[in-house]
């Protein structure tokens, strides 16, 4: 287990540097001087060629790289063209806006998706099912930036409600108003992923039920409850779980629109905008931790198989 | 599983060829196999509406998508079927317009992605070593990471325009396909056919040509249909954030439009309407190709 878990961070490292430098090139190649977009247009030639130093734009480009990747790991981020706020203190202060918004959705996938999935196969074919089973479909294909759009525009047009965004209220303050601003953009975000795990929920359940453990613990006498609930749900569940954990890196990219739409201040609004200020090294930073937060939470997926299925086990 | 997929889709394909062929006319099969798959039917309905309604916009769209049509916020009526926008423009005729650029997008840059997918998991199955572990790292590393966040991040530094969209969409389907493929090619290439066909002095180019890439053809088609929905939807979340082709009518560019004060609902709602129905009917069908083509992979989306 613990060779699995240490060769597994080391290819996940080797990814991450990979994936860092690629974004890296990328970003050089978008058209324009930083230096002058950081100045102004007022600059003289002598500040920009100051500014220029500063920024260590004359330097080569691996060194470029090598000074921003120490800054990440000594935590010296440097300050944002966004705000001009120091960028450790924008994340710590976004953090927990993206967090509370990815949780809530999480929560909502999960208490949604899994249930109606087994309701579902339970009741295979019935009406019920396959009322949804087509939500679901419709779930998978409907745009959450359309949703969000709606959700925030027909209010407005006909009742003349308009839900308290515009600006964040921390939890801590106001839990009522909090809500107010997350639930629909968690209930927004979870559509899809909701939708995707109810369909594997169900198939996944299908099929463990036609397995011949199933048709002994019925012959046995026991309750269809217990047989579903007890033999059945667990072991249909490591599919599910391995899909909650993929489903992480997509809706990181869909909070990057959500907190568009519902103007909430967090780390997907602040990539936004750093990189349409073209500030890039603020926009190197948060995709380093958005790669880093994808492989670990599949580490932990991947460990908690062993947890779930006792079979398993790594080497 | 992988196994299964190679053998079960060379068995398809030999069915087609000699079975139903002589005793069936083309019509009568399609027929039964939309009875047998009729929301896959339904599906390729809805496509081919929209897909026609893209290549004879001029002659569907009753007026031009981006001229004022008369007036302002036109509720709809029999001239202006879904209203009239803000600006005076005509929401139906947009929409129709809106068609060309998800539909061509979408299909251009699956069809790249795809044939370089179907290579890059061809070469790394069939090589091994450090080739397929090279190339599966970098799959991992691409579909580790939130595909949207890098699609914005290649349209910004390219400049939006139709070619960085492909590109950048196309990359987005390159990694799936080749994991999909190398894996099937992986099964296939143990086959005994495949020593017979080394043994009696085949090269490698011949084998992969002859014998490797008919059986992989029918998962390759699989994958692809079954990713077209989720790259219109990429498209569409793209130009909503302002970064879609310049110039063009688009649905995700009229939803965002539309969220500007004064809101306008009509103006979001039927582009959205249409996203929906699009990636709806392209994921309806691609869940029926997979069935019909591979009845194993069936509910493994």
């Amino acid at each position: 287990m613990q060779t699995f878990i240490i060769r597994r961070l080391l290819i996940g490292v080797l990814i991450i540097f990979v994936l860092s430098v690629a974004v890296f090139y990328l970003l050089r190649i978008v058209p324009g001087d930083p230096a002058v977009r950081r100045c102004g247009l007022q600059c003289t030639e002598a500040q920009i060629a100051a500014i220029r130093e500063e920024m260590g734009l004359n330097d080569s480009y691996p060194q470029q790289y090598w000074d921003w990747l120490s800054g990440v790991l000594t935590g010296d981020l440097g300050t944002s063209q966004v705000n001009d706020r120091p960028v450790s203190e924008s994340i710590r202060n976004r953090l927990p806006v993206t967090l509370e918004l990815m949780v809530l959705t999480m929560i909502m996938t999960i208490f949604v998706g899994i249930p109606f999935g087994i309701i579902s196969a339970v009741w295979k074919n019935s009406p019920v099912d396959l009322s949804v089973r087509f939500t679901a479909i419709l779930g998978l294909a409907v745009p959450a930036f359309w949703v969000a759009t709606m959700v925030l525009i027909i209010p407005v047009e006909l009742w003349g409600y308009a839900p308290p965004i515009g600006e964040y209220i921390p939890f801590r303050e106001d839990p009522l108003r909090n809500m107010q601003q997350f639930l629909p953009a968690a209930a927004v975000l979870a559509l899809g992923s909701a939708a995707g795990v109810m369909r594997l929920t169900r198939s996944s359940l299908l099929e463990t039920m036609r397995q011949d453990y199933m048709r002994t613990a019925r012959a046995k006498g026991l309750k269809e409850r217990s047989v579903v609930f007890g033999h059945g749900l667990k072991n249909s569940l490591i599919p599910v779980v391995t899909v909650l954990g993929l489903q992480v890196s997509g809706l990181l990219g869909g909070a990057l629109i959500i907190e568009q739409i519902f103007t909430l201040p967090g780390l997907g609004d602040y990539t936004f905008r750093a990189l349409f200020a073209k500030d890039f090294e603020v926009v190197q930073t948060m995709t380093l931790y958005a790669g880093v937060t994808v492989v670990l939470l599949n580490l932990a997926v991947d460990v908690s198989y062993a947890w779930l299925d006792p079979r398993i086990r790594y080497s | 599983m992988a196994e299964d997929v190679a053998v079960r889709s060379s068995v398809f394909l030999e069915d087609t060829d000699h079975m139903s062929a002589p005793t069936m006319g083309f019509f009568p099969k399609m027929w039964t196999l939309a009875r047998q798959n009729p929301l896959g039917a339904f599906g390729l309905v809805v496509i081919v509406v929209f897909v026609v309604m893209a290549i004879f916009a001029p002659l569907i769209a009753p007026f031009d998508p981006n001229a004022f049509a008369g007036s302002r916020d036109e509720p709809m009526s029999s001239t202006h079927y879904f209203g009239t926008e803000r600006l005076g423009r005509d929401i139906f005729s947009r929409t129709v317009y809106g068609a060309r650029i998800s539909l061509s997008v979408a299909v251009v840059s699956v069809l790249l992605g795809g044939t370089i997918g179907i290579l890059f998991g061809i070469v790394s199955g069939y090589m091994g070593g450090f080739v397929d572990s090279t190339f599966q790292r970098s799959v991992d590393a691409i579909i580790a990471f939130p595909a949207l966040l890098l699609l914005l991040i290649i349209t910004q530094a390219l400049g939006p325009s139709y070619r960085t969209i492909v590109f950048a969409l196309m990359l987005a389907v390159i990694p799936g396909v080749t994991r999909v493929v190398r894996g099937a090619v992986l099964s296939e290439k143990n086959n005994q056919y495949i020593e017979s066909a080394r043994a009696s002095g085949a090269a490698t180019p011949r084998v992969i040509l002859r014998h490797i890439l008919p059986n992989i053809m029918a998962l390759g088609i699989i994958v692809m249909t079954t990713l077209l929905g989720g790259i219109i939807l990429a498209e569409s979340a793209l130009s909503f954030l302002g970064l879609g082709i310049p110039g063009v009518t688009s649905w995700g560019q009229d939803v965002n439009r539309a969220r500007t004060q004064p809101y306008h609902i009509p103006s979001a709602f039927f582009p959205g309407l249409a996203i929906t129905l699009t990636v709806l009917a392209f994921n309806l069908l691609g869940d029926s190709v997979r069935d019909v083509i591979d009845p194993r992979l069936r509910g493994s989306r």
